[in-house]
């Protein structure tokens, strides 16, 4: 799965007027969810503040999203629970492609033993279910937007690692590569100036498929109660705060849900599309 | 038989690797393992006992030798909450879990074939472009998502299936059927989604070879070639994906379990953590993980015995 992701990272963006009103609309969508994340403390309503007469109320005029089995306001709980979600996608995206990067390049610049092993490694990595893998560390070492941040930041590492090498490995059979290396540049110039812009570039467009990826794995973890610690406010806590009252009030899950989904097929198609299209977009063990 | 022996060393370096991180997940709690042993409330002396009788003051290697010596002769320890060997626990609950992964592989392909296949046969047809777009939504919304609009419809609106209510295998077999149904199929759309775009392009591939020219030749019409002459050698990466998602599922099943409380290994893991039995977490984190690496050589086996050209060249990568 990864793997197949990985490789097809390497696609020759498309022509910018084949992107139509659907990569607007989604680009629209991630710019407005970060703006609202930015300014959610300055949102009127108290995401945690509970009107005890208003319990699973629906939505109305004043209160969209309706309110939740505690009285709170639904809207201004997903307004905050965005921050979660955008800190957690932003963070564990930077250590993923951080390291990742670095070692794709070593591994693709020294080949030979040095690849070896850390291909090794990788493959274990991706040879681990990732998301029982979060389950036992989010558990064992306790629940927090730190915990959640470094366990799917470390998931994406092999992700990103991938890609690196795949660039790096096609960059050294360069003959600009081949002669600064004859000339007995230093490994670490050549790495950085040579190589490292061919590299940029999949590597940004997979952050982005990634980012949709940690989001997901981020709601899930939340949605069974693993994820950011329950006092945290996140779309996966409030879509699972609704699920025993479906019956009832079924706008406590399906108005979070819906953002959440809404956000990362926002993410996965600008990808898609910035990636070239047609392509599979794969997660990880998140569904 | 060098690609023998690279894929047996590979697997040597990965069940030692998951071995050893699914022992530091106990051994580096805050604490030590006899916390996670007796739980955060038991009395200093206990803990001492404790840690004397399991050697806790052996040097790291000799501990971990020791714990992989007795995983690998079945056992994994006991619950403290439930003063049970953990590995019993898990048996109970792996018949559930597996259930669930395989209804749910074989209601991906029911579906996914024929798409693919009705899609290949016409590409740019109205039919082609719903599935392809059907095909990248549900592949972006998460699984819990999928299957709470999925208990709202047909559980709380129409009733036509239980939301949580499981009946095990073998007390009625209809009955569990049908309390397995929603689950699976909630495991099973994002899995349809990736295998229909996945041999569609496969599909797509062969259609544009000499054997298939000549069908065509022959002047049997499109849709029948694609059905019998093109899907079984269009199947390979198929079959790898379908392998190597059994890892995917099996992860994405702790989420489906807790969804419809299924009294899978996910919900065990689940359960076991507010009572903080973490002897249990590392117990099915070790199984699952093991029983992950061994379904990957399986499939590479099967691969290379479909296509023997895997075994000449050696894996890139």
């Amino acid at each position: 799965m990864f793997r197949r992701q990985a490789e097809e990272g390497r696609a020759e963006p498309r022509a910018r007027s084949d992107r139509g009103v659907l990569f607007r609309l989604a680009l629209a969508w991630l710019a407005l969810l970060v703006v609202v994340a930015v300014l959610a403390p300055l949102w009127p309503t108290d995401p945690d503040r509970g009107h005890l007469l208003r319990r699973l109320e629906g939505p109305g005029w004043r209160h969209p999203f309706g309110f939740d089995g505690n009285g709170r306001d639904i809207l201004a709980r997903v307004l905050h629970g965005a921050r979660v979600s955008l800190i957690v996608g932003t963070l564990a995206v930077a250590i993923g492609l951080g390291i990742g990067g670095a070692l794709g390049l070593v591994a693709g610049y020294f080949r030979r033993r040095v690849d070896t092993l850390i291909v090794t490694v990788l493959d274990s990595m991706l040879a681990f279910p990732a998301l029982v893998l979060a389950v036992a560390v989010t558990a064992i070492r306790g629940q927090s937007v730190t915990t959640v941040t470094a366990v799917i930041g470390v998931l994406m590492v092999p992700l990103f690692a991938r890609i690196a090498r795949a660039g790096t490995l096609a960059a050294v059979e360069r003959d600009y590569v081949i002669a600064a290396r004859t000339l007995g540049g230093r490994s670490s110039r050549i790495v950085r100036q040579e190589i490292l812009p061919n590299v940029v570039g999949p590597l940004i467009v997979f952050a982005l498929l990634a980012f949709g990826i940690v989001i997901l794995i981020e709601g899930a973890l939340s949605f069974i109660g693993v994820g950011v610690s329950v006092d945290t406010v996140s779309w996966g806590g409030i879509i699972a705060g609704g699920q025993g009252r479906l019956r009832e009030a079924p706008h406590v899950s399906l108005f979070p849900a819906a953002v959440l989904s809404l956000t990362i097929l926002a993410v996965n198609y600008v990808g898609d599309t910035l990636r070239g299209g047609g392509s599979v977009s794969v997660r990880i063990g998140a569904r | 038989m060098a690609f023998w022996r690279r894929r047996i060393l590979s697997l040597v370096g990965v069940l030692a690797l998951v071995s050893l991180g699914s022992y530091l997940l106990l051994d580096l709690l805050p604490g030590g393992p006899e916390v996670a042993i007796l739980g955060p409330t038991a009395d200093p002396e206990r803990l001492a006992q404790v840690r004397s009788d399991l050697r806790l003051d052996d040097p790291f290697l000799t501990r971990y030798g020791r714990w992989v010596n007795d995983a690998v002769h079945g056992d994994l320890g006991r619950s403290y909450d439930k003063n049970r060997p953990v590995v019993d626990m898990v048996r109970e609950r792996v018949p559930v879990t597996l259930e669930l992964v395989l209804l749910a592989q074989i209601l991906a392909l029911t579906i996914a074939i024929p798409v693919a296949a009705m899609g290949a046969a016409r590409p740019g047809s109205l039919f082609d472009r719903i599935a392809g777009g059907a095909s990248f939504v549900f592949l972006s919304i998460p699984g819990f998502v999928i299957g709470i609009v999925l208990v709202l419809l047909l559980a709380v609106k129409l009733d036509v299936f239980p939301a949580s209510e499981y009946t095990r295998l073998g007390d009625d077999i209809s009955r569990n059927l049908h309390s397995m149904v929603l689950p699976a199929f909630t495991l099973a759309i994002g899995q349809a989604a990736i295998y229909t775009r996945v041999l569609r392009a496969d599909l797509l591939d062969t259609m544009e070879q000499d054997f298939i020219a000549a069908a065509r030749g022959r002047g049997l019409p499109r849709r029948r070639v694609v059905f019998r002459h093109a899907l079984r050698p269009s199947s390979l990466t198929l079959v790898t994906l379908v392998g190597l998602n059994f890892g995917t599922l099996l992860g994405g099943s702790v989420v489906i379990e807790r969804l419809f409380s299924l009294p899978g290994m996910g919900k065990l893991m689940l359960d076991a953590i507010p009572a903080r039995d973490f002897t249990v977490v590392q117990g099915v984190t070790l199984f699952v993980a093991v029983a992950f690496v061994i379904v990957n050589l399986l499939v590479d086996v099967l691969y290379s015995a479909l296509d023997p050209r895997i075994r000449r060249v050696p894996p890139p990568g």
